[in-house]
């Protein structure tokens, strides 16, 4: 090296030292948090779903909490929901539905009594965890657990995932499994009652145990700088107590007169798949951007079902935004649906072959449409607010209260500290 | 993001954040995995970049630079970074045998590289000679004390000075690989492991912003001086900005543009300065240097 080169390379070792004065130092602190680098986000929201003619109001408060570091974010989240209402069991409405009831010792209640809608009140208490580590600077692996809680249903779950990215960071693969152990139950009762056994004589039938395993293949890439698209592939199979407990199907005559209430009865597994496209878009020259998802969905109950839902976020300016939101939403029916079941010549209800039933709205053939609008705005790079205003409304084929529509609103705060 | 002054774009495994300062277009490119603390850090870059800017520009009225030329021949006393920075200056100016002269500033009051033909008399010229020359400059750290009539002017290496800070702060709290480009000065901390090396052209100095060649950087800064983008053309003669502090006049048969690798961008950038202050032997120049370097004429 040249002596001249020499000089100047000492004269810029010297310039360059890095200990300069504490005010800068100070300063330097504020700017960049300190040496601290992990980073924490806490995030809360309350939702509240509220469907028309009192029928099933939810509310739905949400906390998580998410360390963000380099090498490892851990996250917590506790979800607290309370549910009331009288929601539709499927039975037909009752001619001449009583205003009291009243029953002889031995159980047996009026036959007059109504049982299309039953009425709940029920605290939800749910808590997750999820660690994503990074492995090498393309693995990435996730793995997490969630136990959930109420007075008539338990869930344990745990879930394991591994993304790869590309070395150009513009793909990434994920495949991932996940493990579900639900137990259902009545809660006034402890258990579930026979399938297809008449309301007025219930037997008890079983724990309602149900394990679920899950399988997810996942690939998002940027096909440039303004748009992701994403593809992912879900098997879900399932074994065990799939009917729900509160469920009834009645058995009536061609005036609907009903004849016997039985409970819902579904097969013990149940095979579920989708394929799941997402698009996002940012719009050139903007911030504005174009969410477009796409979900095909398939089981082996005969439910098959379309989902298109678009978002437009609009940017107002740096710090807030405007988000319109429309989705579309329908599935066919479920093979062993029906409305209700039938009754032969001397007024017996006709039992289906297969010994399955069920006139749960929810695998009626249904569609449904949302509406909805979402504000967002940052007070500070580190505190946002969000508000989202949305009107869901439901039409299903044959069922007994064959519309449905809620409100849903939601506001959530997120800081970071 | 939310800054109106700092865009965060990710591409690929790089955070890219973009802002201005130093009347230049900044770029500080991060190889991390957590957008959260890429944005952290480009925040911190930003305001690292714009913190020198106002300690040395020329331009403000509330800082040290602004004191020492307004002291009408009274002494100043500077605070240890500015210290520092006089003290590279001189080192500069004498390993240099004067070429390199933070007090040659004062030429830009005939000399306007606006692009146009306006060329200044000898006789608009020679005047300035005489409030020009740090060997007149009575420096006694922390002390400076200017002749009345002089300034000093470090724009010529706060720029280059600016990358080097900020890259030393990232590289403190960055756990991959960085690299900050300022203006077109830039250095590098170390390769990204994502494609092994940062991928950096060279622009021609005939069209703005289109590159020439490309070169794969792993670490260290690379400087680039010339006229591309400051010059004055009068009868076919392209005048460069860079003016010879002894003859107050544009350096003939300068290249349109140097780069230079170096190990910082401040030592790369003066080696770059002082090439085209050769002239037609930059090369030579360089080349007894030992540089890396290329050379557009």
């Amino acid at each position: 090296m040249s002596p001249f080169r020499q000089k100047l390379s000492a004269a810029s070792c010297a310039l360059l030292a890095l200990a300069v004065n504490p005010a800068e130092a100070a300063q330097r602190d504020v700017a960049s948090g300190g040496n601290e680098t992990a980073d924490w986000e806490v995030d809360t929201s309350y939702l509240s779903y509220r469907e028309a003619d009192q029928r099933v109001s939810v509310g739905k408060a949400v906390a998580t909490l998410v360390r963000e570091a380099e090498e490892r974010s851990i996250t917590v989240s506790a979800v607290h929901d309370t549910m009331s209402g009288a929601s539709p069991t499927g039975a037909l409405q009752s001619d001449s539905p009583a205003s009291t009831v009243t029953t002889v010792s031995g159980g047996n209640s009026s036959n007059s009594l109504d049982y299309s809608t039953s009425e709940f009140s029920d605290t939800r208490r749910q808590l997750g965890l999820g660690i994503e580590q990074a492995l090498s600077p393309d693995y990435t692996l996730s793995y997490g657990g969630v136990v959930s809680d109420e007075s008539d249903y338990e869930s344990l779950g745990v879930n394991i995932s591994l993304a790869r990215e590309s070395a150009n960071r513009l793909s990434t693969i994920t495949g991932g499994i996940g493990w579900i152990d639900d137990s259902i139950y009545r809660s006034d009762t402890g258990g579930t009652p026979e399938p297809l056994g008449n309301v007025q004589q219930p037997r008890p039938f079983s724990k309602g145990e149900r394990k679920t395993l899950d399988a997810l293949l996942g690939l998002s890439r940027v096909l440039n700088r303004l748009t992701v698209v994403q593809l992912n592939l879900s098997l879900s199979a399932s074994d065990g107590y799939h009917s729900d407990p509160y469920k009834i199907i009645s058995a009536a005559d061609a005036n609907e007169r009903i004849i016997a209430n039985f409970h819902d009865s579904r097969p013990d597994s149940r095979l579920r798949g989708s394929v799941f496209g997402k698009l996002v878009h940012q719009l050139r020259d903007s911030l504005h951007s174009v969410h477009l998802s796409y979900r095909l969905y398939q089981d082996d109950w005969g439910i098959s079902s379309h989902t298109a839902d678009l978002r437009y976020r609009h940017r107002l300016n740096r710090q807030q935004y405007l988000e319109p939101h429309l989705r579309l939403y329908r599935q066919s029916a479920a093979d062993f649906y029906q409305r209700s079941l039938s009754v032969d010549a001397g007024s017996n209800p006709v039992m289906p072959g297969d010994s399955l039933a069920s006139a749960d709205y929810r695998l009626d053939a249904l569609s449904s449409t949302t509406v909805g609008l979402k504000y967002g705005i940052r007070f500070t790079p580190d505190a946002e607010l969000r508000l989202r205003a949305e009107y869901l409304d439901q039409r299903f084929s044959t069922a007994i209260f064959d519309r449905n529509s809620a409100l849903i609103l939601q506001a959530s705060f997120s800081l970071s500290f | 993001m939310v800054n109106e002054a700092l865009q965060v774009e990710r591409r690929g495994a790089i955070w890219v954040g973009e802002f201005r300062a130093m009347a230049s277009p900044c770029e500080v490119h991060l190889e991390l995995r957590s957008g959260k603390l890429a944005q952290q850090l480009l925040s911190m870059a930003r305001m690292e970049a714009l913190r020198i800017e106002r300690l040395f520009s020329r331009y403000r009225d509330d800082n040290v630079i602004h004191r020492i030329n307004e002291a009408n021949g009274k002494p100043v006393t500077v605070d240890e970074e500015t210290a520092r920075m006089l003290d590279f200056a001189d080192t500069c100016f004498h390993a240099s045998d004067g070429l390199f002269d933070i007090t040659s500033g004062v030429l830009r009051e005939v000399w306007r590289f606006d692009g146009s033909d306006t060329i200044p008399t000898a006789a608009e010229v020679e005047p300035l000679l005489a409030r020009i020359g740090w060997q007149r400059v009575t420096w006694e750290k922390p002390h400076i004390c200017l002749p009345a009539g002089m300034q000093v002017d470090l724009g010529g290496i706060g720029k280059e000075y600016a990358v080097d800070r900020v890259l030393g702060l990232l590289r403190e709290r960055s756990p991959g690989a960085c690299l900050v480009n300022f203006g077109g000065d830039l250095h590098a901390s170390g390769a990204p492991q994502s494609a092994g090396f940062w991928s950096v052209g060279i622009e021609s100095h005939g069209s703005a912003g289109m590159a020439t060649q490309s070169l794969q950087l792993q670490r260290g800064a690379l400087t680039t001086s010339g006229d591309a983008r400051r010059y004055l053309l009068r009868d076919g003669v392209r005048y460069s900005h860079v003016l010879n502090p002894k003859t107050g006049w544009p350096v003939v048969g300068a290249p349109a543009a140097v780069t230079v690798a170096g190990d910082t961008c401040i030592e790369a950038g003066i080696m770059s300065t002082l090439a085209l202050l050769h002239g037609p032997d930059a090369e030579s120049f360089l080349d007894s240097h030992e540089l890396h370097y290329w050379v557009q004429r």
